[in-house]
């Protein structure tokens, strides 16, 4: 027999202690690799614009969703802006053959209207129905609380102050500048100037006066309208329609032009300040704790105690039926989503891909919800 | 005529399992009452004869090849097949239990010795201890006391034969002579065969009945006449036989490499892979930590998004910022803190009894001596060895955490794209953009200064004084400790300051 310096078991385990320690150093690399993000993978990447041209700025990244036939809905990649107003969609691999007849891009604002818009007909049904048990219910109790003392003495001050800075802000929003801008521009310069000097100052202190008016005429309404329900702005319609009857706002469109009061422009500038009002008050993030307060408030407890189960039927039936919650809880991306661009009060958009047959059903729901992206160079890139 | 109770070997055949044979078909035999010495050269095979007979070989590795007949009164093993409970031996060295007191060395082997040993006359055993207290601590103890405690725990394990490994090695000439004429009283009392394998034999041969040899040349056991003279001259003739081969052959060219004089910068590198290998590259090192790193991303998760008053909440709409918080926390605080007490925990113990061995057993008074630099080359190895696998094992930890995490992840949310976990999971880390950097550079903080804290405290106590086996036993679970601690407090002072903005 050989004599070997090593015995064959010391060896043995030597070599099987170096083979254990090489496959587990290769088992975290591996491991590691498959887990750490790597470049996006351009052959899953797709060029697309806007239908109409000018398309909307986007911020950094936004997510991309793929609504599948049963109308769940999943990630399915990130666009971020490409050059010549386009947009570069990054499809994940893992995904990338994930409901192949979705070939129709959306891109949506983050409102609860999308959540809407992609729930079934049974969560549609179920959250109209306690919408109009909360409208019905709910009524007298919240004219009560309105008119109550408590109320006008601790809670209206408060509400007074968000209103405020809710004008502000509508006043702010790119559309309503648009408006503005539209009616300027049929004025010369010296008016211009006018306008945006003294006249904003005193359209912007009158509006806010006559906002609670505003309030008072659509507070049922607020909650319904990402659900189809149509607002009332007429009462800051009147308000701003008011405001520009005003005497020393008359003075000052003397050079102007009385008739150009009554012009489609200024119209639409009075309806975009209401919808951005509206709009504003919905992202006021100090409102929700206004609200629990008056509903936990024990003076008003006993006025309120119908609305509030109506409300209570409602809040716990929109995450149900809108964010995927329930028995079997599961992930609703979408969901994810927009509720916290709700909560962060950020505005990144959202492309979601659908069928031809879903982009045609949410188009009659709500036309104005989205905007088409067709592809942009008719093919993958690679 | 022989005793029909005399110890009797017969073709006693033993091959190492380097493929060593040491003896091939030997026979020899003991007599009730009979002192019988076993020589030879080192290397010859003493001990592994007297392993062979008490049963103790192939303990460790099942390599060996033993085969032979041992015959005892009405008793036959064959070793090929049974192992050998016949002989209780005296180990070399004594093998004392230092935790336990001398008295205690006794009575746990008392305790456990065989039934029939009820009328046992314990009068041989107590001349051996006159002059120890029971109480007295086997540090205590001197050299021949240690000796004579072991000859005594022996005996009361009552076995029918008596064997001694080196039983004076190390005593004086005193004791040595001392010990010899008290084994061979027991012999004698006892009416027992003695087996004692030894080196030394000038105070034992005296004494002896029968001198067997293990003559590696022909690898049998001969006997000899119990005179010096012939024992030396036998020696002798079995040392010019193996060691005094001439210098060409093939090993003493490799023993020249060896004794020639190079550079000494190497011995960092082999003290350094020595280390790396145990203290990060070992199989049970990296599975260790790379199941911790499995647990800890399993563990996240699941409790993450479940257990959870909003647990539907979490796991729905507020799933985003959930998985991201959790993927920050694990790859940022959680993983480097858990690898860090995984590895200074398993680490510091290892450092410490590494260090207390060669103290107690005076390496490094043995470098001292020779010139080594020895406690630079250990120490600054340990440190460097340590501080770059805690890094390595910690990426490693972080791989398996993040991977078990997206399993497990993958298990709540099977219809949800893998990039999607990827996004949010890695979110926080790939938004602070350049100063992810800086992130990197506090866990590094953290992982150094645990690391170098956590050695520093194992080097220290491992290099303290060692008086046993106990003290380096203590000093192992001291490491551990204040390892650990030392760990802990350098995450959270790095932790306070990396999240003080």
């Amino acid at each position: 027999m050989q004599v070997r310096w090593i015995s064959e078991s010391e060896l043995l385990a030597r070599a099987t202690s170096g083979l254990i320690s090489g496959i587990l150093i290769l088992g975290f690399a591996v491991a590691g690799w498959s887990i750490v993000p790597h470049a996006a993978a351009t052959d899953y990447s797709r060029i697309y614009q806007d239908e109409l041209p000018g398309l909307v700025a986007l911020p950094d990244e936004v997510p991309v969703f793929v609504m599948r036939r049963d109308r769940s809905v999943i990630r399915h990649g990130s666009a971020t802006s490409a050059p010549g107003d386009r947009l570069r969609v990054d499809i994940f691999r893992s995904v990338a053959d994930e409901a192949p007849d979705a070939t129709e891009a959306l891109l949506f604002q983050p409102t609860l209207e999308v959540l809407w818009l992609v729930a079934n007909e049974e969560s549609q049904a179920e959250l109209r129905r306690l919408l109009g048990a909360l409208q019905e219910e709910g009524a007298g109790a919240i004219e009560a609380v309105i008119m109550s003392d408590i109320f006008n003495h601790t809670y209206r001050p408060m509400l007074r102050s968000l209103l405020s800075d809710a004008v502000s802000r509508a006043w702010e929003d790119e559309q309503t500048q648009d408006a503005f801008a539209d009616l300027l521009r049929t004025s010369d310069t010296a008016m211009r100037q006018v306008l945006r000097g003294e006249i904003e100052a005193i359209l912007t202190s009158r509006v806010k006066e006559a906002l609670w008016a505003t309030v008072q005429a659509n507070w049922t309404n607020v909650i319904g309208v990402p659900f189809g329900y149509e607002l009332d702005y007429a009462p800051v319609v009147s308000a701003v329609t008011a405001v520009l009857q005003d005497p020393l706002v008359h003075q000052k469109f003397v050079t102007f032009g009385r008739e150009r009061l009554t012009t489609d422009e200024a119209r639409r500038l009075a309806e975009r300040l209401a919808i951005g009002l509206i709009d504003s008050l919905l992202r006021e993030t100090r409102l929700p704790k206004v609200a629990s307060e008056i509903m936990w408030d024990p003076r008003l407890r006993n006025i309120l105690h119908p609305f509030s189960e109506s409300a209570m039927n409602l809040v716990s039936a929109l995450p149900r039926n809108l964010g995927g919650l329930g028995k079997d809880s599961s992930l609703n991306p979408l969901a994810a989503h927009i509720f916290k661009a709700l909560v962060l009060g950020r505005h990144t958009p959202l492309v979601m891909f659908v069928t031809p047959q879903d982009r045609t059903r949410m188009e009659q729901l709500s036309p104005d919800a989205m905007r088409f992206l067709i592809s942009g160079d008719g093919a993958k890139t690679t | 005529m022989k005793l029909a109770t005399d110890l009797t070997v017969s073709g006693l055949t033993i091959r190492t399992p380097a493929g060593v044979l040491l003896v091939e078909d030997a026979s020899f035999e003991a007599a009730h009452g009979e002192l019988v010495l076993l020589i030879g050269p080192s290397g010859s095979g003493k001990t592994s004869i007297i392993n062979a007979l008490c049963g103790l070989i192939g303990e460790r590795d099942s390599a060996w090849q033993v085969a032979g007949l041992i015959q005892f009164g009405d008793r036959q093993i064959d070793l090929a097949k049974t192992r050998s409970d016949l002989c209780g031996l005296v180990f070399q060295g004594n093998a004392l239990f230092d935790d336990l007191s001398a008295g205690e060395n006794l009575r746990i082997a008392a305790d456990h010795s065989p039934q029939s040993r009820a009328g046992y006359d314990p009068t041989p055993v107590l001349s051996l201890l006159s002059d120890i207290h029971p109480d007295k601590t086997v540090a205590a103890c001197s050299g021949g006391q240690k000796q004579r405690i072991a000859i005594a725990r022996t005996l009361v394990a009552d076995h029918p034969v008596l064997v001694l490994d080196e039983p004076n090695s190390g005593l004086d000439i005193k004791s040595s002579r001392r010990l010899a004429s008290l084994i061979k009283k027991i012999c004698t009392e006892r009416s027992m065969p003695v087996i004692i394998a030894a080196h030394h034999v000038d105070d034992l041969l005296p004494l002896a009945d029968k001198v067997l040899l293990v003559d590696s040349t022909t690898r049998s056991i001969i006997r000899v006449t119990p005179d010096m003279l012939a024992i030396e001259a036998e020696l002798m003739r079995l040392d010019v036989g193996t060691g005094g081969r001439p210098a060409t052959s093939a090993n003493a060219d490799r023993w020249r490499k060896h004794i020639r004089r190079g550079s000494s910068a190497k011995w960092f590198g082999r003290y350094f892979a020595e280390y790396f290998w145990v203290l990060c590259a070992s199989p049970y090192m990296l599975a260790y930590v790379g199941l911790g790193g499995i647990i800890l991303g399993f563990v996240s998760i699941w409790f993450g998004f479940n257990y959870h008053a909003f647990g539907g909440y979490l796991k729905s709409i507020l799933h985003d910022e959930t998985l991201a918080g959790i993927g920050f926390v694990q790859t940022t605080i959680a993983v480097p803190l858990v690898a860090s007490i995984l590895v200074v925990a398993r680490n510091s113990a290892v450092i410490s009894a590494d260090l207390g061995n060669r103290q107690l057993s005076s390496q490094f008074r043995a470098m001292g001596n020779l010139n080594i630099p020895g406690l630079g080359y250990l120490v600054a190895s340990i440190i460097a060895a340590n501080t770059l696998s805690l890094l390595l094992l910690t990426v490693a930890a972080l791989a398996t955490a993040s991977w078990s995490a997206f399993q497990t992840w993958y298990f709540f949310f099977p219809d949800q794209p893998f990039e999607f976990w990827q996004e949010n999971y890695f979110r926080r880390l790939i938004e602070s953009g350049p100063s992810l950097l800086i992130e990197i550079g506090w866990a590094a903080c953290k992982i150094v200064l645990s690391s170098i804290l956590g050695s520093a405290a194992a080097i220290i106590i491992g290099l303290r004084p060692k008086t046993s086996v106990v003290s380096i036993n203590n000093a192992i679970a001291e490491a551990i400790v204040i390892g650990v601690s030392m760990a802990l407090l350098a995450h959270a002072f790095f932790a306070i300051l990396q999240f003080w903005r």
